[in-house]
């Protein structure tokens, strides 16, 4: 399909793009690494002090926040380029990508994906399954069901950038949204069981943060009833829809701004 | 001495400008302090005192970062300096008799005094909302100390960030890559989310060998009035060596980066 | 004693180089290959005071960098500058007082604030008395007729009336010398007319030495008389702009209009045609025979209109570039 095609040069080009920065590129990765194992060290620090959070254990609570340094990575990698959205709409450059004969979202969700949040992707990938291998007693097939949660998680999380670049396109206030996006999810670092109410229903229903983030490692654990599975499915579907129409919606009031 | 002034008040003006970013700023602010304060408001479920800290007591340090970040942490200068690197804009100023560096510092502080008005005002508004139980113990002594690290911990701050930024003389593509390391750092080795008391022995020698704990940890201590005495004067002589260290390399960077600077962007 | 001293001027420039493609990428994170660029290989002149000089040069000739050398902005390779006694890479202020800077589609002022606040700022900056300050604001104000603009936001000010403000802004201190970076570039005809009148008012009136660089003919012929020839980092020429047509050219053009069609070949045995569009024709004669050629188009052909012209200074420039680039 022709979408695809389009979407993989953008990856080279992006991908090149990253390449000519050698030194700085390493500082990113290298500082990503140093905050999850800081963080690590924080959890470890922290349940010593505490029996257990909200129930679980010691190895439990460490693979909920290896899980989440996965979906955030994989997010990372895949919309990096709504960070660069909003020098688009102030020069409107914006208006010669919405000329062209394919979906702007290709170019502008997808279209700046970065190869070193790949590589730091596929390390986190074998963290986690060696960490759930050797820490966390599973059976085989839960795997698959918590991959399939993973990449739900990530519908969803498409769903939220979609949102942002909407708001981004009416507003020009993207680089804050995104922002204030990321320091929400940085709170599910740990399962969202442990905040009180009503903070707790409000992660998981309303901003699905929950979902996205404590569902499959919950999977994984076999804590997860299958009542809840299908609602994050079926969550994730709604919620693209929605975003995709708010989109559409964005983009038709939108107005291309002067020089 | 007057132009800084004219540079103080007419950056002042411009920031009632940007409302609007302003506003959100200071949202963000607040709604990571909430975040911090629900996390720990969970963690605290399981148990009335984890690290010996009380929940009050952690309350009262949450509350108390939220002011400290306004008055050391707030810098648009860290936003800007690497752009005007980059796009050639810095050599406006060259050419002009003002000193490139204390302009910037002159807007920072322009900056940090309406985020501290700002601040004082927002934890009374979250102090009457949430009405957590506080302790809070201080000083009259603790009072002076803790003016005192912020008067060292502040120009350390902008050396540290201007380090940061110069990256731009060589990269001038790529203007917050170092930074986003010092970032991380700060969240974390400054005490931001939680308070240094936690680590372990070797954990708290080793992280007074970096800049940051003088940064939000030292400050809101003080204030706090946790660090007293023959302590309070060895922290404060060490945020100082700090400072002179930043000093130091910030100068020479800036004049290795000047060296370089191909006044060029077009 | 010249204002204004080069001598022997060079900068060299490391820029690093990539091969194309996503292997280059991959290569360029091992090895890096640079190239030096020498954007001003060995310049040297005198400027003296009031003179109004235009340096001229395609793109990438080393204009620009010799502006920035003399600025005090870059640090060159090797070679003497001296202005106003100083050298400029010092940044002395006493020396930064006397000069300002104008680069073209560059913006000094504040954008969110009116025009008045920046040159309040730069007052101070500059430490202008009171008096001279209001004097001189109210001058400029009114020479570029900008009075009602002064307390709009300079974010919603045309193009045109934005470059007014930044001329102002260089101009409250009153600097001995003014480089233009580019004055005219990204304005319409109109306004670039009225900026180059304006700094021909400015030079008559206050003596200060103008420079300024221009890939725009219209500038330089307009303003100046002094012209300074830049190609390749080097000096092509130096001189009145008037010697420049006499020097690098020894042909003049006749354009032709004629009455009744007439043989080119004919046409050819008189002159070299450049052009040939009946019944228009241009032809391109030697300096020294103008006269006679002229006097036997009128006898032998059937000449409706005749025109004797000097070359266009843009050809010679032309002409004058292509003869010195490296082919």
């Amino acid at each position: 399909m022709k979408n695809f095609r389009v979407w993989y040069l953008y990856s080279i080009n992006s991908f090149q793009r990253t390449l000519t920065n050698r030194f700085i590129t390493l500082v990113f990765v290298v500082s990503k690494f140093i905050r999850i194992a800081i963080f690590l060290f924080f959890l470890n620090l922290l349940l010593q002090g505490v029996s257990s959070l909200a129930g679980y254990t010691r190895e439990q609570i460490i693979f909920f926040y290896l899980s989440f340094n996965l979906i955030d990575t994989g997010s990372q990698f895949l919309f990096r380029n709504v960070y660069s959205f909003r020098p688009l709409i102030v020069s409107g450059d914006l208006d010669l990508i919405l000329l062209k004969p394919i979906n702007p979202l290709i170019r502008v969700l997808l279209g700046g994906m970065d190869i070193m949040d790949g590589i730091m992707l596929l390390i986190i990938l074998a963290v986690v399954v060696y960490f759930g291998i050797t820490s966390l007693s599973v059976p085989v097939f839960f795997w698959l069901g918590y991959f399939l949660l993973i990449i739900n998680s990530i519908f969803i999380s498409a769903a939220f950038h979609i949102f942002v670049l909407g708001f981004g396109v009416v507003t020009t206030s993207v680089d804050h949204l995104i922002l204030i996006y990321r320091d929400l999810t940085s709170l599910m670092r740990i399962p969202v069981d442990v905040y009180i109410e009503p903070l707790r229903s409000l992660l998981t229903f309303v901003i699905p943060l929950g979902v996205m983030y404590t569902f499959p490692p919950k999977f994984l654990i076999g804590l997860l009833s299958w009542q809840l599975i299908v609602l994050s499915f079926i969550l994730s579907v709604v919620f693209v829809l929605i975003s995709l129409v708010f989109w559409s919606r964005c983009l038709r009031s939108y107005q291309s701004a002067s020089s | 001495m007057r132009r800084y002034l004219a540079v103080f008040l007419i950056d002042w003006q411009n920031q009632f400008v940007y409302r609007l970013n302003f506003l959100l700023w200071r949202l963000r602010n607040i709604l990571r302090l909430l975040m911090t304060f629900f996390l720990w408001k969970g963690i605290y479920q399981t148990g009335s005192a984890v690290f010996g800290f009380s929940q009050p007591q952690m309350f009262s340090y949450i509350l108390l970062v939220l002011l400290v970040q306004s008055i050391i942490l707030s810098a648009p200068s860290a936003d800007n300096i690497g752009g005007e690197i980059g796009s050639g804009d810095l050599s406006n100023y060259l050419v002009k008799p003002i000193s490139y560096l204390k302009y910037w510092f002159v807007r920072d502080l322009s900056s940090k005094l309406l985020n501290v008005i700002c601040a004082l005002i927002e934890i009374f508004l979250l102090w009457l909302i949430f009405r957590p139980e506080l302790v809070l113990n201080f000083s009259v002594s603790s009072l002076i100390g803790f003016l005192l690290i912020c008067l060292v911990s502040v120009p350390a701050y902008y050396f540290l960030s201007l380090l940061t930024r110069f990256v731009s003389f060589w990269n001038p593509e790529n203007t917050w890559g170092l930074s986003f390391l010092i970032i991380i750092f700060i969240e974390t080795l400054a005490g931001s989310i939680f308070p240094l008391d936690i680590l372990p022995a070797w954990g708290k020698l080793a992280v007074q060998f970096t800049p940051f704990p003088y940064l939000i940890y030292y400050p809101a201590a003080i204030f706090l009035g946790k660090i007293t005495g023959f302590y309070l004067l060895r922290i404060l002589l060490q945020a100082f060596i700090w400072m002179l260290i930043l000093f130091f390399f910030a100068r020479l960077v800036w004049i290795k980066g000047l060296r370089v600077y191909g006044a060029e962007g077009k | 004693m010249a204002e204004i001293q080069v001598k022997d001027l060079k900068k060299t420039f490391r820029v690093q180089q990539k091969d194309p493609g996503f292997i280059g990428s991959v290569k360029s994170l091992f090895n890096r290959q640079y190239q030096d660029i020498n954007a001003v290989a060995g310049v040297s002149f005198e400027i003296n005071q009031s003179e109004l000089v235009g340096f001229i040069g395609p793109n990438g000739a080393g204009k620009t960098t010799t502006l920035k050398m003399l600025a005090g902005l870059l640090y060159p390779t090797s070679g003497e500058v001296s202005v106003l006694g100083f050298t400029p890479w010092d940044r002395k202020p006493e020396f930064q007082k006397q000069f300002s800077l104008v680069m073209g589609q560059k913006n000094q002022l504040w954008w969110d604030l009116p025009a008045m606040e920046s040159f309040i700022l730069n007052k101070e900056i500059y430490e202008i008395p009171d008096a001279k300050f209001k004097s001189n604001l109210d001058q400029l104000v009114d020479l570029l007729d900008v009075r009602p603009l002064l307390k709009t936001q300079v974010r919603k000010l045309s193009l045109g009336q934005r470059m007014k403000m930044e001329l102002i802004a260089a101009l409250l201190h009153t600097p001995r010398i003014l480089f233009l970076d580019e004055p005219t570039i990204g304005l319409d005809v109109v306004m670039q007319k009225k900026m180059r009148d304006f700094i021909k008012e400015y030079n008559r009136s206050f003596h200060s030495t103008i420079i300024l660089t221009s890939h725009y003919m219209e500038d330089v012929k307009d303003l100046c008389r002094r012209v300074i020839i830049i190609d390749n980092g080097k000096i092509l020429f130096d001189g009145l702009l008037s010697d420049i047509v006499n020097k690098f050219s020894k042909h003049k053009t006749i354009t032709v209009v004629f009455d009744r069609p007439v043989e080119k070949r004919e046409l050819l045995k008189l002159a070299e045609i450049r052009e040939f569009n009946f019944p228009r024709a241009v032809l391109t004669v030697d300096r020294v025979s103008v006269s006679a050629v002229a006097g036997k188009l009128l006898q032998d052909f059937p000449v409706a209109d005749l025109n004797i012209e000097e070359p266009v200074i843009e050809d010679i420039i032309r002409e004058v570039f292509t003869n010195h680039r490296p082919s």
